[in-house]
């Protein structure tokens, strides 16, 4: 693998990482008895952003690299489904958290007290937080089990 | 700038963005074709492929450009909306979306390697 393949590959594990840790950090801050907003959705911009380096990086290793080189050893070799139903599912479903991670940092952002005063919010606010964070840890699961496949 | 309306606005266009992005991909993988050489072809993946490089980068592409588009026209409806109770429903059916989402996309890939 070049040097610049390995380091996308980097770049979209630990950018992924960092958006997991944000998205988890948002759901739990949330959790709190006292919640201070701005924090909040400060750590889910940062989730949105890591989410999107981790897109740009992880896609262009995808289609320049994984393709060709990694995922036809994966599927001739003893675990085909770690590609054919981690890898076609993560890569498809980590589509879905940009969008949403941006809508629920908006959320944080311009709703004021509200989240606060109203509990049908906030309970919707939580709902979607703690769905981002468990599809992230899925993604990252998904990503652990094709690494594994490919060795 | 109205803020409920933009939160509403932008809910409601991940939503669809997602489905989108469910659709295609599902339809993309069950709808195949004979190519000229007699092997099966998707013909939604080859067109985003011939338009983007790869279907995966043509899919979140157009999934980017629908979500900014109908984010735009979505606030001219919600600008005027002031009632952040609405705010809850476009909460939840974007969190039922990306769950609905998840499972069909993992169901797809179960079919996939079941027919492998």
């Amino acid at each position: 693998m070049s040097t610049l393949f390995a380091t996308l590959l980097i770049l979209h594990i630990l950018s992924g990482l960092t958006g997991v840790i944000y998205s988890f950090r948002v759901t739990f801050l949330l959790l709190k008895k006292e919640i201070v907003q701005m924090t909040i959705a400060r750590s889910a911009y940062f989730a949105f952003a890591s989410y999107i380096i981790s897109w740009v990086a992880g896609g262009w290793y995808y289609w320049k690299y994984y393709g060709s080189n990694v995922k036809p050893a994966i599927t001739s070799g003893d675990f085909p489904w770690a590609h054919i139903v981690f890898m076609e599912s993560k890569e498809h479903i980590f589509l879905f958290l940009p969008f949403a991670t941006l809508a629920l940092a908006l959320t944080l952002s311009f709703t004021g007290d509200v989240i606060i005063t109203n509990s049908r919010l906030k309970r919707a606010v939580i709902f979607l937080s703690l769905a981002i964070t468990a599809l992230a840890i899925i993604v990252t699961l998904s990503g652990i089990l094709i690494s594994g496949g490919a060795r | 700038m109205n803020k409920i309306g933009l939160i509403l606005s932008t809910n409601l266009s991940a939503a669809i963005a997602i489905v989108f992005l469910t659709v295609i991909t599902i339809t993309g993988e069950l709808y195949k074709v004979a190519g000229a050489n007699g092997k099966m072809v998707s013909p939604i993946k080859d067109f985003l492929k011939a338009l983007f490089g790869h279907h995966w980068v043509g899919k979140g592409v157009l999934a980017i450009v629908l979500f900014v588009i109908l984010s735009g026209m979505l606030y001219l409806i919600f600008r005027k909306q002031n009632n952040s109770q609405s705010l809850a429903w476009t909460l939840s059916l974007l969190t039922y979306t990306l769950i609905l989402g998840t499972v069909a996309i993992l169901g797809l890939s179960i079919y996939e390697f079941t027919n492998f």
